[in-house]
């Protein structure tokens, strides 16, 4: 039972990480119809660009997470001029490509920068190990499950209160209405990116502060795909409840059938909800003309 | 060049099916056989009628990136053939390769059959679970099916890992020596010779289904589905044969890729194998077999080529120098994408547009197209 508890929350802890990734996923997926394949790299380019910024500046951790969040927004408005803009209204294929193109750009620039090894980031968060009635609870998990509740609560706040979150949330629905509304869907489609690659770094730093930085970071962040799938592909809390739902489940297929299997069964779920319901938890089914 | 070609419209569709349809192209024909008759001489002995190459004349690749290069060839036609020709997204081609290299292993240990054998079984292996693989798609299409083929990947390397370490250990698969009866396959060359035999069988085969009226059925299957079915196309039936062939091709040559490598582990078989495949077709130019050869044959000597120019480039030159020394590969990788990203922007028809685009423009010369 212990273990059980154990496992659960950091399966919690991962999944709201995952969480965060596969909502900046979905959110850009709903907006632009951009499969990003990139969003894995993204999130470790996040990881690197925090460990850039300590190692650059020389500042303290508190200091480098605003300014590798400043960065990816550059980063994020750098890949819609760049990259998605130029591409609007290609096939789904080209699309795809461009994203696989895309994540071997970031993954090759990450190692010529930094190199293959991996970096540790100074310990900021308090580790220390509770002990709540027999179960053994890491403070390093508790505190990412705050980090992102918070983070997702206050971006669920944006959408729902602010005049942006508002046209987002028009754009995500409708493109061609929200564009004869007035809303201007160029500066929403960046704007969705932009949230994309903010939400993937802060997945990224998080998840660092977890782990290690290293470039497998990125097999983590592929994760966020089922993750999106599991809630609905186009439902943004589906995507938060299927992240949390795959965090859970590969913890626990780590703990109880040992490591190397949560990938596969992570998988599988995928496979099983794709075949059973595309539509995911929270999705809705759509009607697609023949 | 417009007066030279001004009057070769087809008139017969016999013309049109035949392989040599105008004796330039048989000379074209004879001219390419000849080029690969010299390859094995020229990149692998580096001598050619007592002239000697150098490596830098020759960018750096050796017979065998060659081979592997074939090897991808043969993998990009056949995915090309899946997802180009009959439009199912699949990213089930590693799972594939790994189907072709475990019955390999167990052909090869177990039960000692010839080698041709091998490749046969592992063929026929490598369809009926292509039969598996698509039954999802059935029911899914597009970027869901490429998704579910996703999950079928990661399944069939944790299957491969599990085989590994049950029947050879943590250092990979092993494979012994190769030989088609009497003549074994102990050089680069010989492998050549096999590979470049296979390529132009399949590239004929491929050639051969596509303008039969399977290959018409795929089109329309890729085309409108509904159409298609309205048509008389089965499409269940059509989407099956295409996984089941394309996956027997992908299987023989991932046995025969076990056996030219010697040693496979779950580490071969990476999510960057599949996604480099797909670049190999898009890059090439979707839906045509010319394409994913140059696709490929780019995509697999570019980083050889590159590593050779970074020795060229002094490791003083600021900023890149000693980068481009340490990381020729990532820098090669960095650049395929970029090209990856300028063809999807001006030519999404790939490599093979821009050749048809070439070929237009000089024989309209000095008219305009």
């Amino acid at each position: 039972m212990t273990q059980f508890v154990q496992l659960l929350v950091s399966g919690l802890a991962v999944g709201s990480i995952l969480g965060i990734v596969a909502l900046g996923f979905v959110l850009m997926f709903k907006s632009t119809d951009v499969f990003n394949f990139a969003q894995g790299d993204m999130v470790m380019v996040g990881a690197y660009l925090c460990l850039g910024s300590l190692t650059v500046l020389d500042v303290s951790i508190w200091v480098a997470m605003p300014v590798a969040l400043l960065l990816a927004v550059v980063l994020g408005l750098v890949i819609y001029r760049f990259l998605l803009r130029p591409m609007v209204g290609s096939p789904l294929l080209t699309m795809i490509m461009v994203t696989i193109a895309l994540s071997l750009m970031l993954q090759a620039i990450v190692v010529i920068i930094w190199g293959p090894q991996t970096y540790t980031f100074p310990s900021t968060l308090p580790l220390k190990v509770l002990d709540i009635g027999g179960v053994r609870v890491s403070t390093v998990d508790l505190t990412i499950i705050a980090v992102a509740a918070l983070a997702i609560t206050a971006f669920g706040a944006f959408f729902r209160f602010t005049r942006l979150g508002l046209h987002m949330r028009a754009i995500a629905e409708n493109p061609e209405a929200a564009a004869v509304c007035g809303i201007n869907t160029n500066r929403m489609f960046a704007t969705a990116i932009v949230v994309a690659t903010v939400l993937a770094t802060i997945g990224g730093i998080l998840l660092a502060n977890l782990q290690i930085v290293s470039v497998g970071l990125t097999t983590i962040g592929l994760l966020a795909f089922p993750a999106a799938v599991l809630g609905g592909i186009r439902s943004i809390p589906g995507a938060v409840v299927g992240g949390v739902l795959i965090g859970v489940i590969g913890q626990l297929c780590s703990g109880y059938l040992g490591r190397g299997v949560s990938t596969p069964v992570t998988f599988g779920v995928l496979l099983l909800v794709l075949l059973l319901r595309p539509e995911g938890i929270l999705g809705r089914k759509t009607v697609a003309r023949v | 060049m417009a007066f030279l070609n001004g009057g070769h419209r087809l008139t017969r569709y016999s013309q049109q099916r035949a392989l040599v349809g105008r004796p330039a192209q048989a000379v074209g024909l004879l001219l390419a056989l000849l080029a690969l008759l010299a390859v094995p001489r020229v990149f692998g002995d580096r001598l050619l009628f007592g002239y000697v190459f150098t490596d830098q004349q020759l960018l750096g690749i050796g017979l065998a990136q060659i081979n592997v290069a074939l090897i991808a060839v043969i993998g990009a036609m056949s995915l090309n053939f899946l997802v180009g020709n009959t439009g199912l997204i699949s990213t089930g081609h590693a799972a594939f390769f790994c189907v072709g290299a475990v019955v390999a292993g167990y052909c090869h240990t177990e039960l000692q059959l010839p080698f041709p054998l091998i490749l046969l079984t592992a063929g026929v292996v490598g369809a009926i679970v292509g039969v598996l693989v698509g039954l999802p798609s059935l029911r899914l299409s597009g970027l869901y099916l490429m998704l579910a083929t996703l999950a079928l990947h990661f399944i069939a390397i944790y299957l491969f890992q599990r085989y590994q370490l049950e029947f050879f250990g943590p250092g990979g698969v092993t494979y012994g020596q190769a030989s088609i009866g009497p003549w074994i396959l102990n050089s680069d060359a010989r492998w050549f010779a096999l590979l470049v035999t296979c390529v132009i069988l399949l590239a004929l085969g491929i050639r051969g289904l596509m303008s039969s009226r399977h290959g018409r059925a795929f089109i329309a299957v890729r085309d409108h589905e509904v159409a298609a079915s309205s048509m008389g196309v089965n499409v269940s039936m059509a989407k099956l044969k295409a996984f089941s062939a394309s996956s027997f091709v992908v299987s023989a040559v991932g046995a025969a890729f076990a056996f030219y490598i010697g040693i496979i582990t779950d580490e071969s078989f990476t999510l960057a194998f599949v996604l480099g495949y797909f670049a190999m077709i898009i890059m090439g130019g979707i839906g045509s077999a010319s394409g994913a050869i140059m696709g490929a044959l780019v995509w697999t000597l570019a980083p050889h080529v590159l590593r050779t120019v970074s020795l060229q480039v002094d490791p003083g030159t600021p900023l890149i120098g000693d980068r481009l020394a340490t990381y020729p590969s990532q820098f090669a990788s960095l650049l395929l994408g970029v090209l990856i990203i300028a063809l999807m922007r001006f030519k999404p028809e790939g490599l093979n547009g821009l050749l048809t685009s070439l070929r237009r423009v000089v024989s309209a010369w000095p008219y305009r197209d």
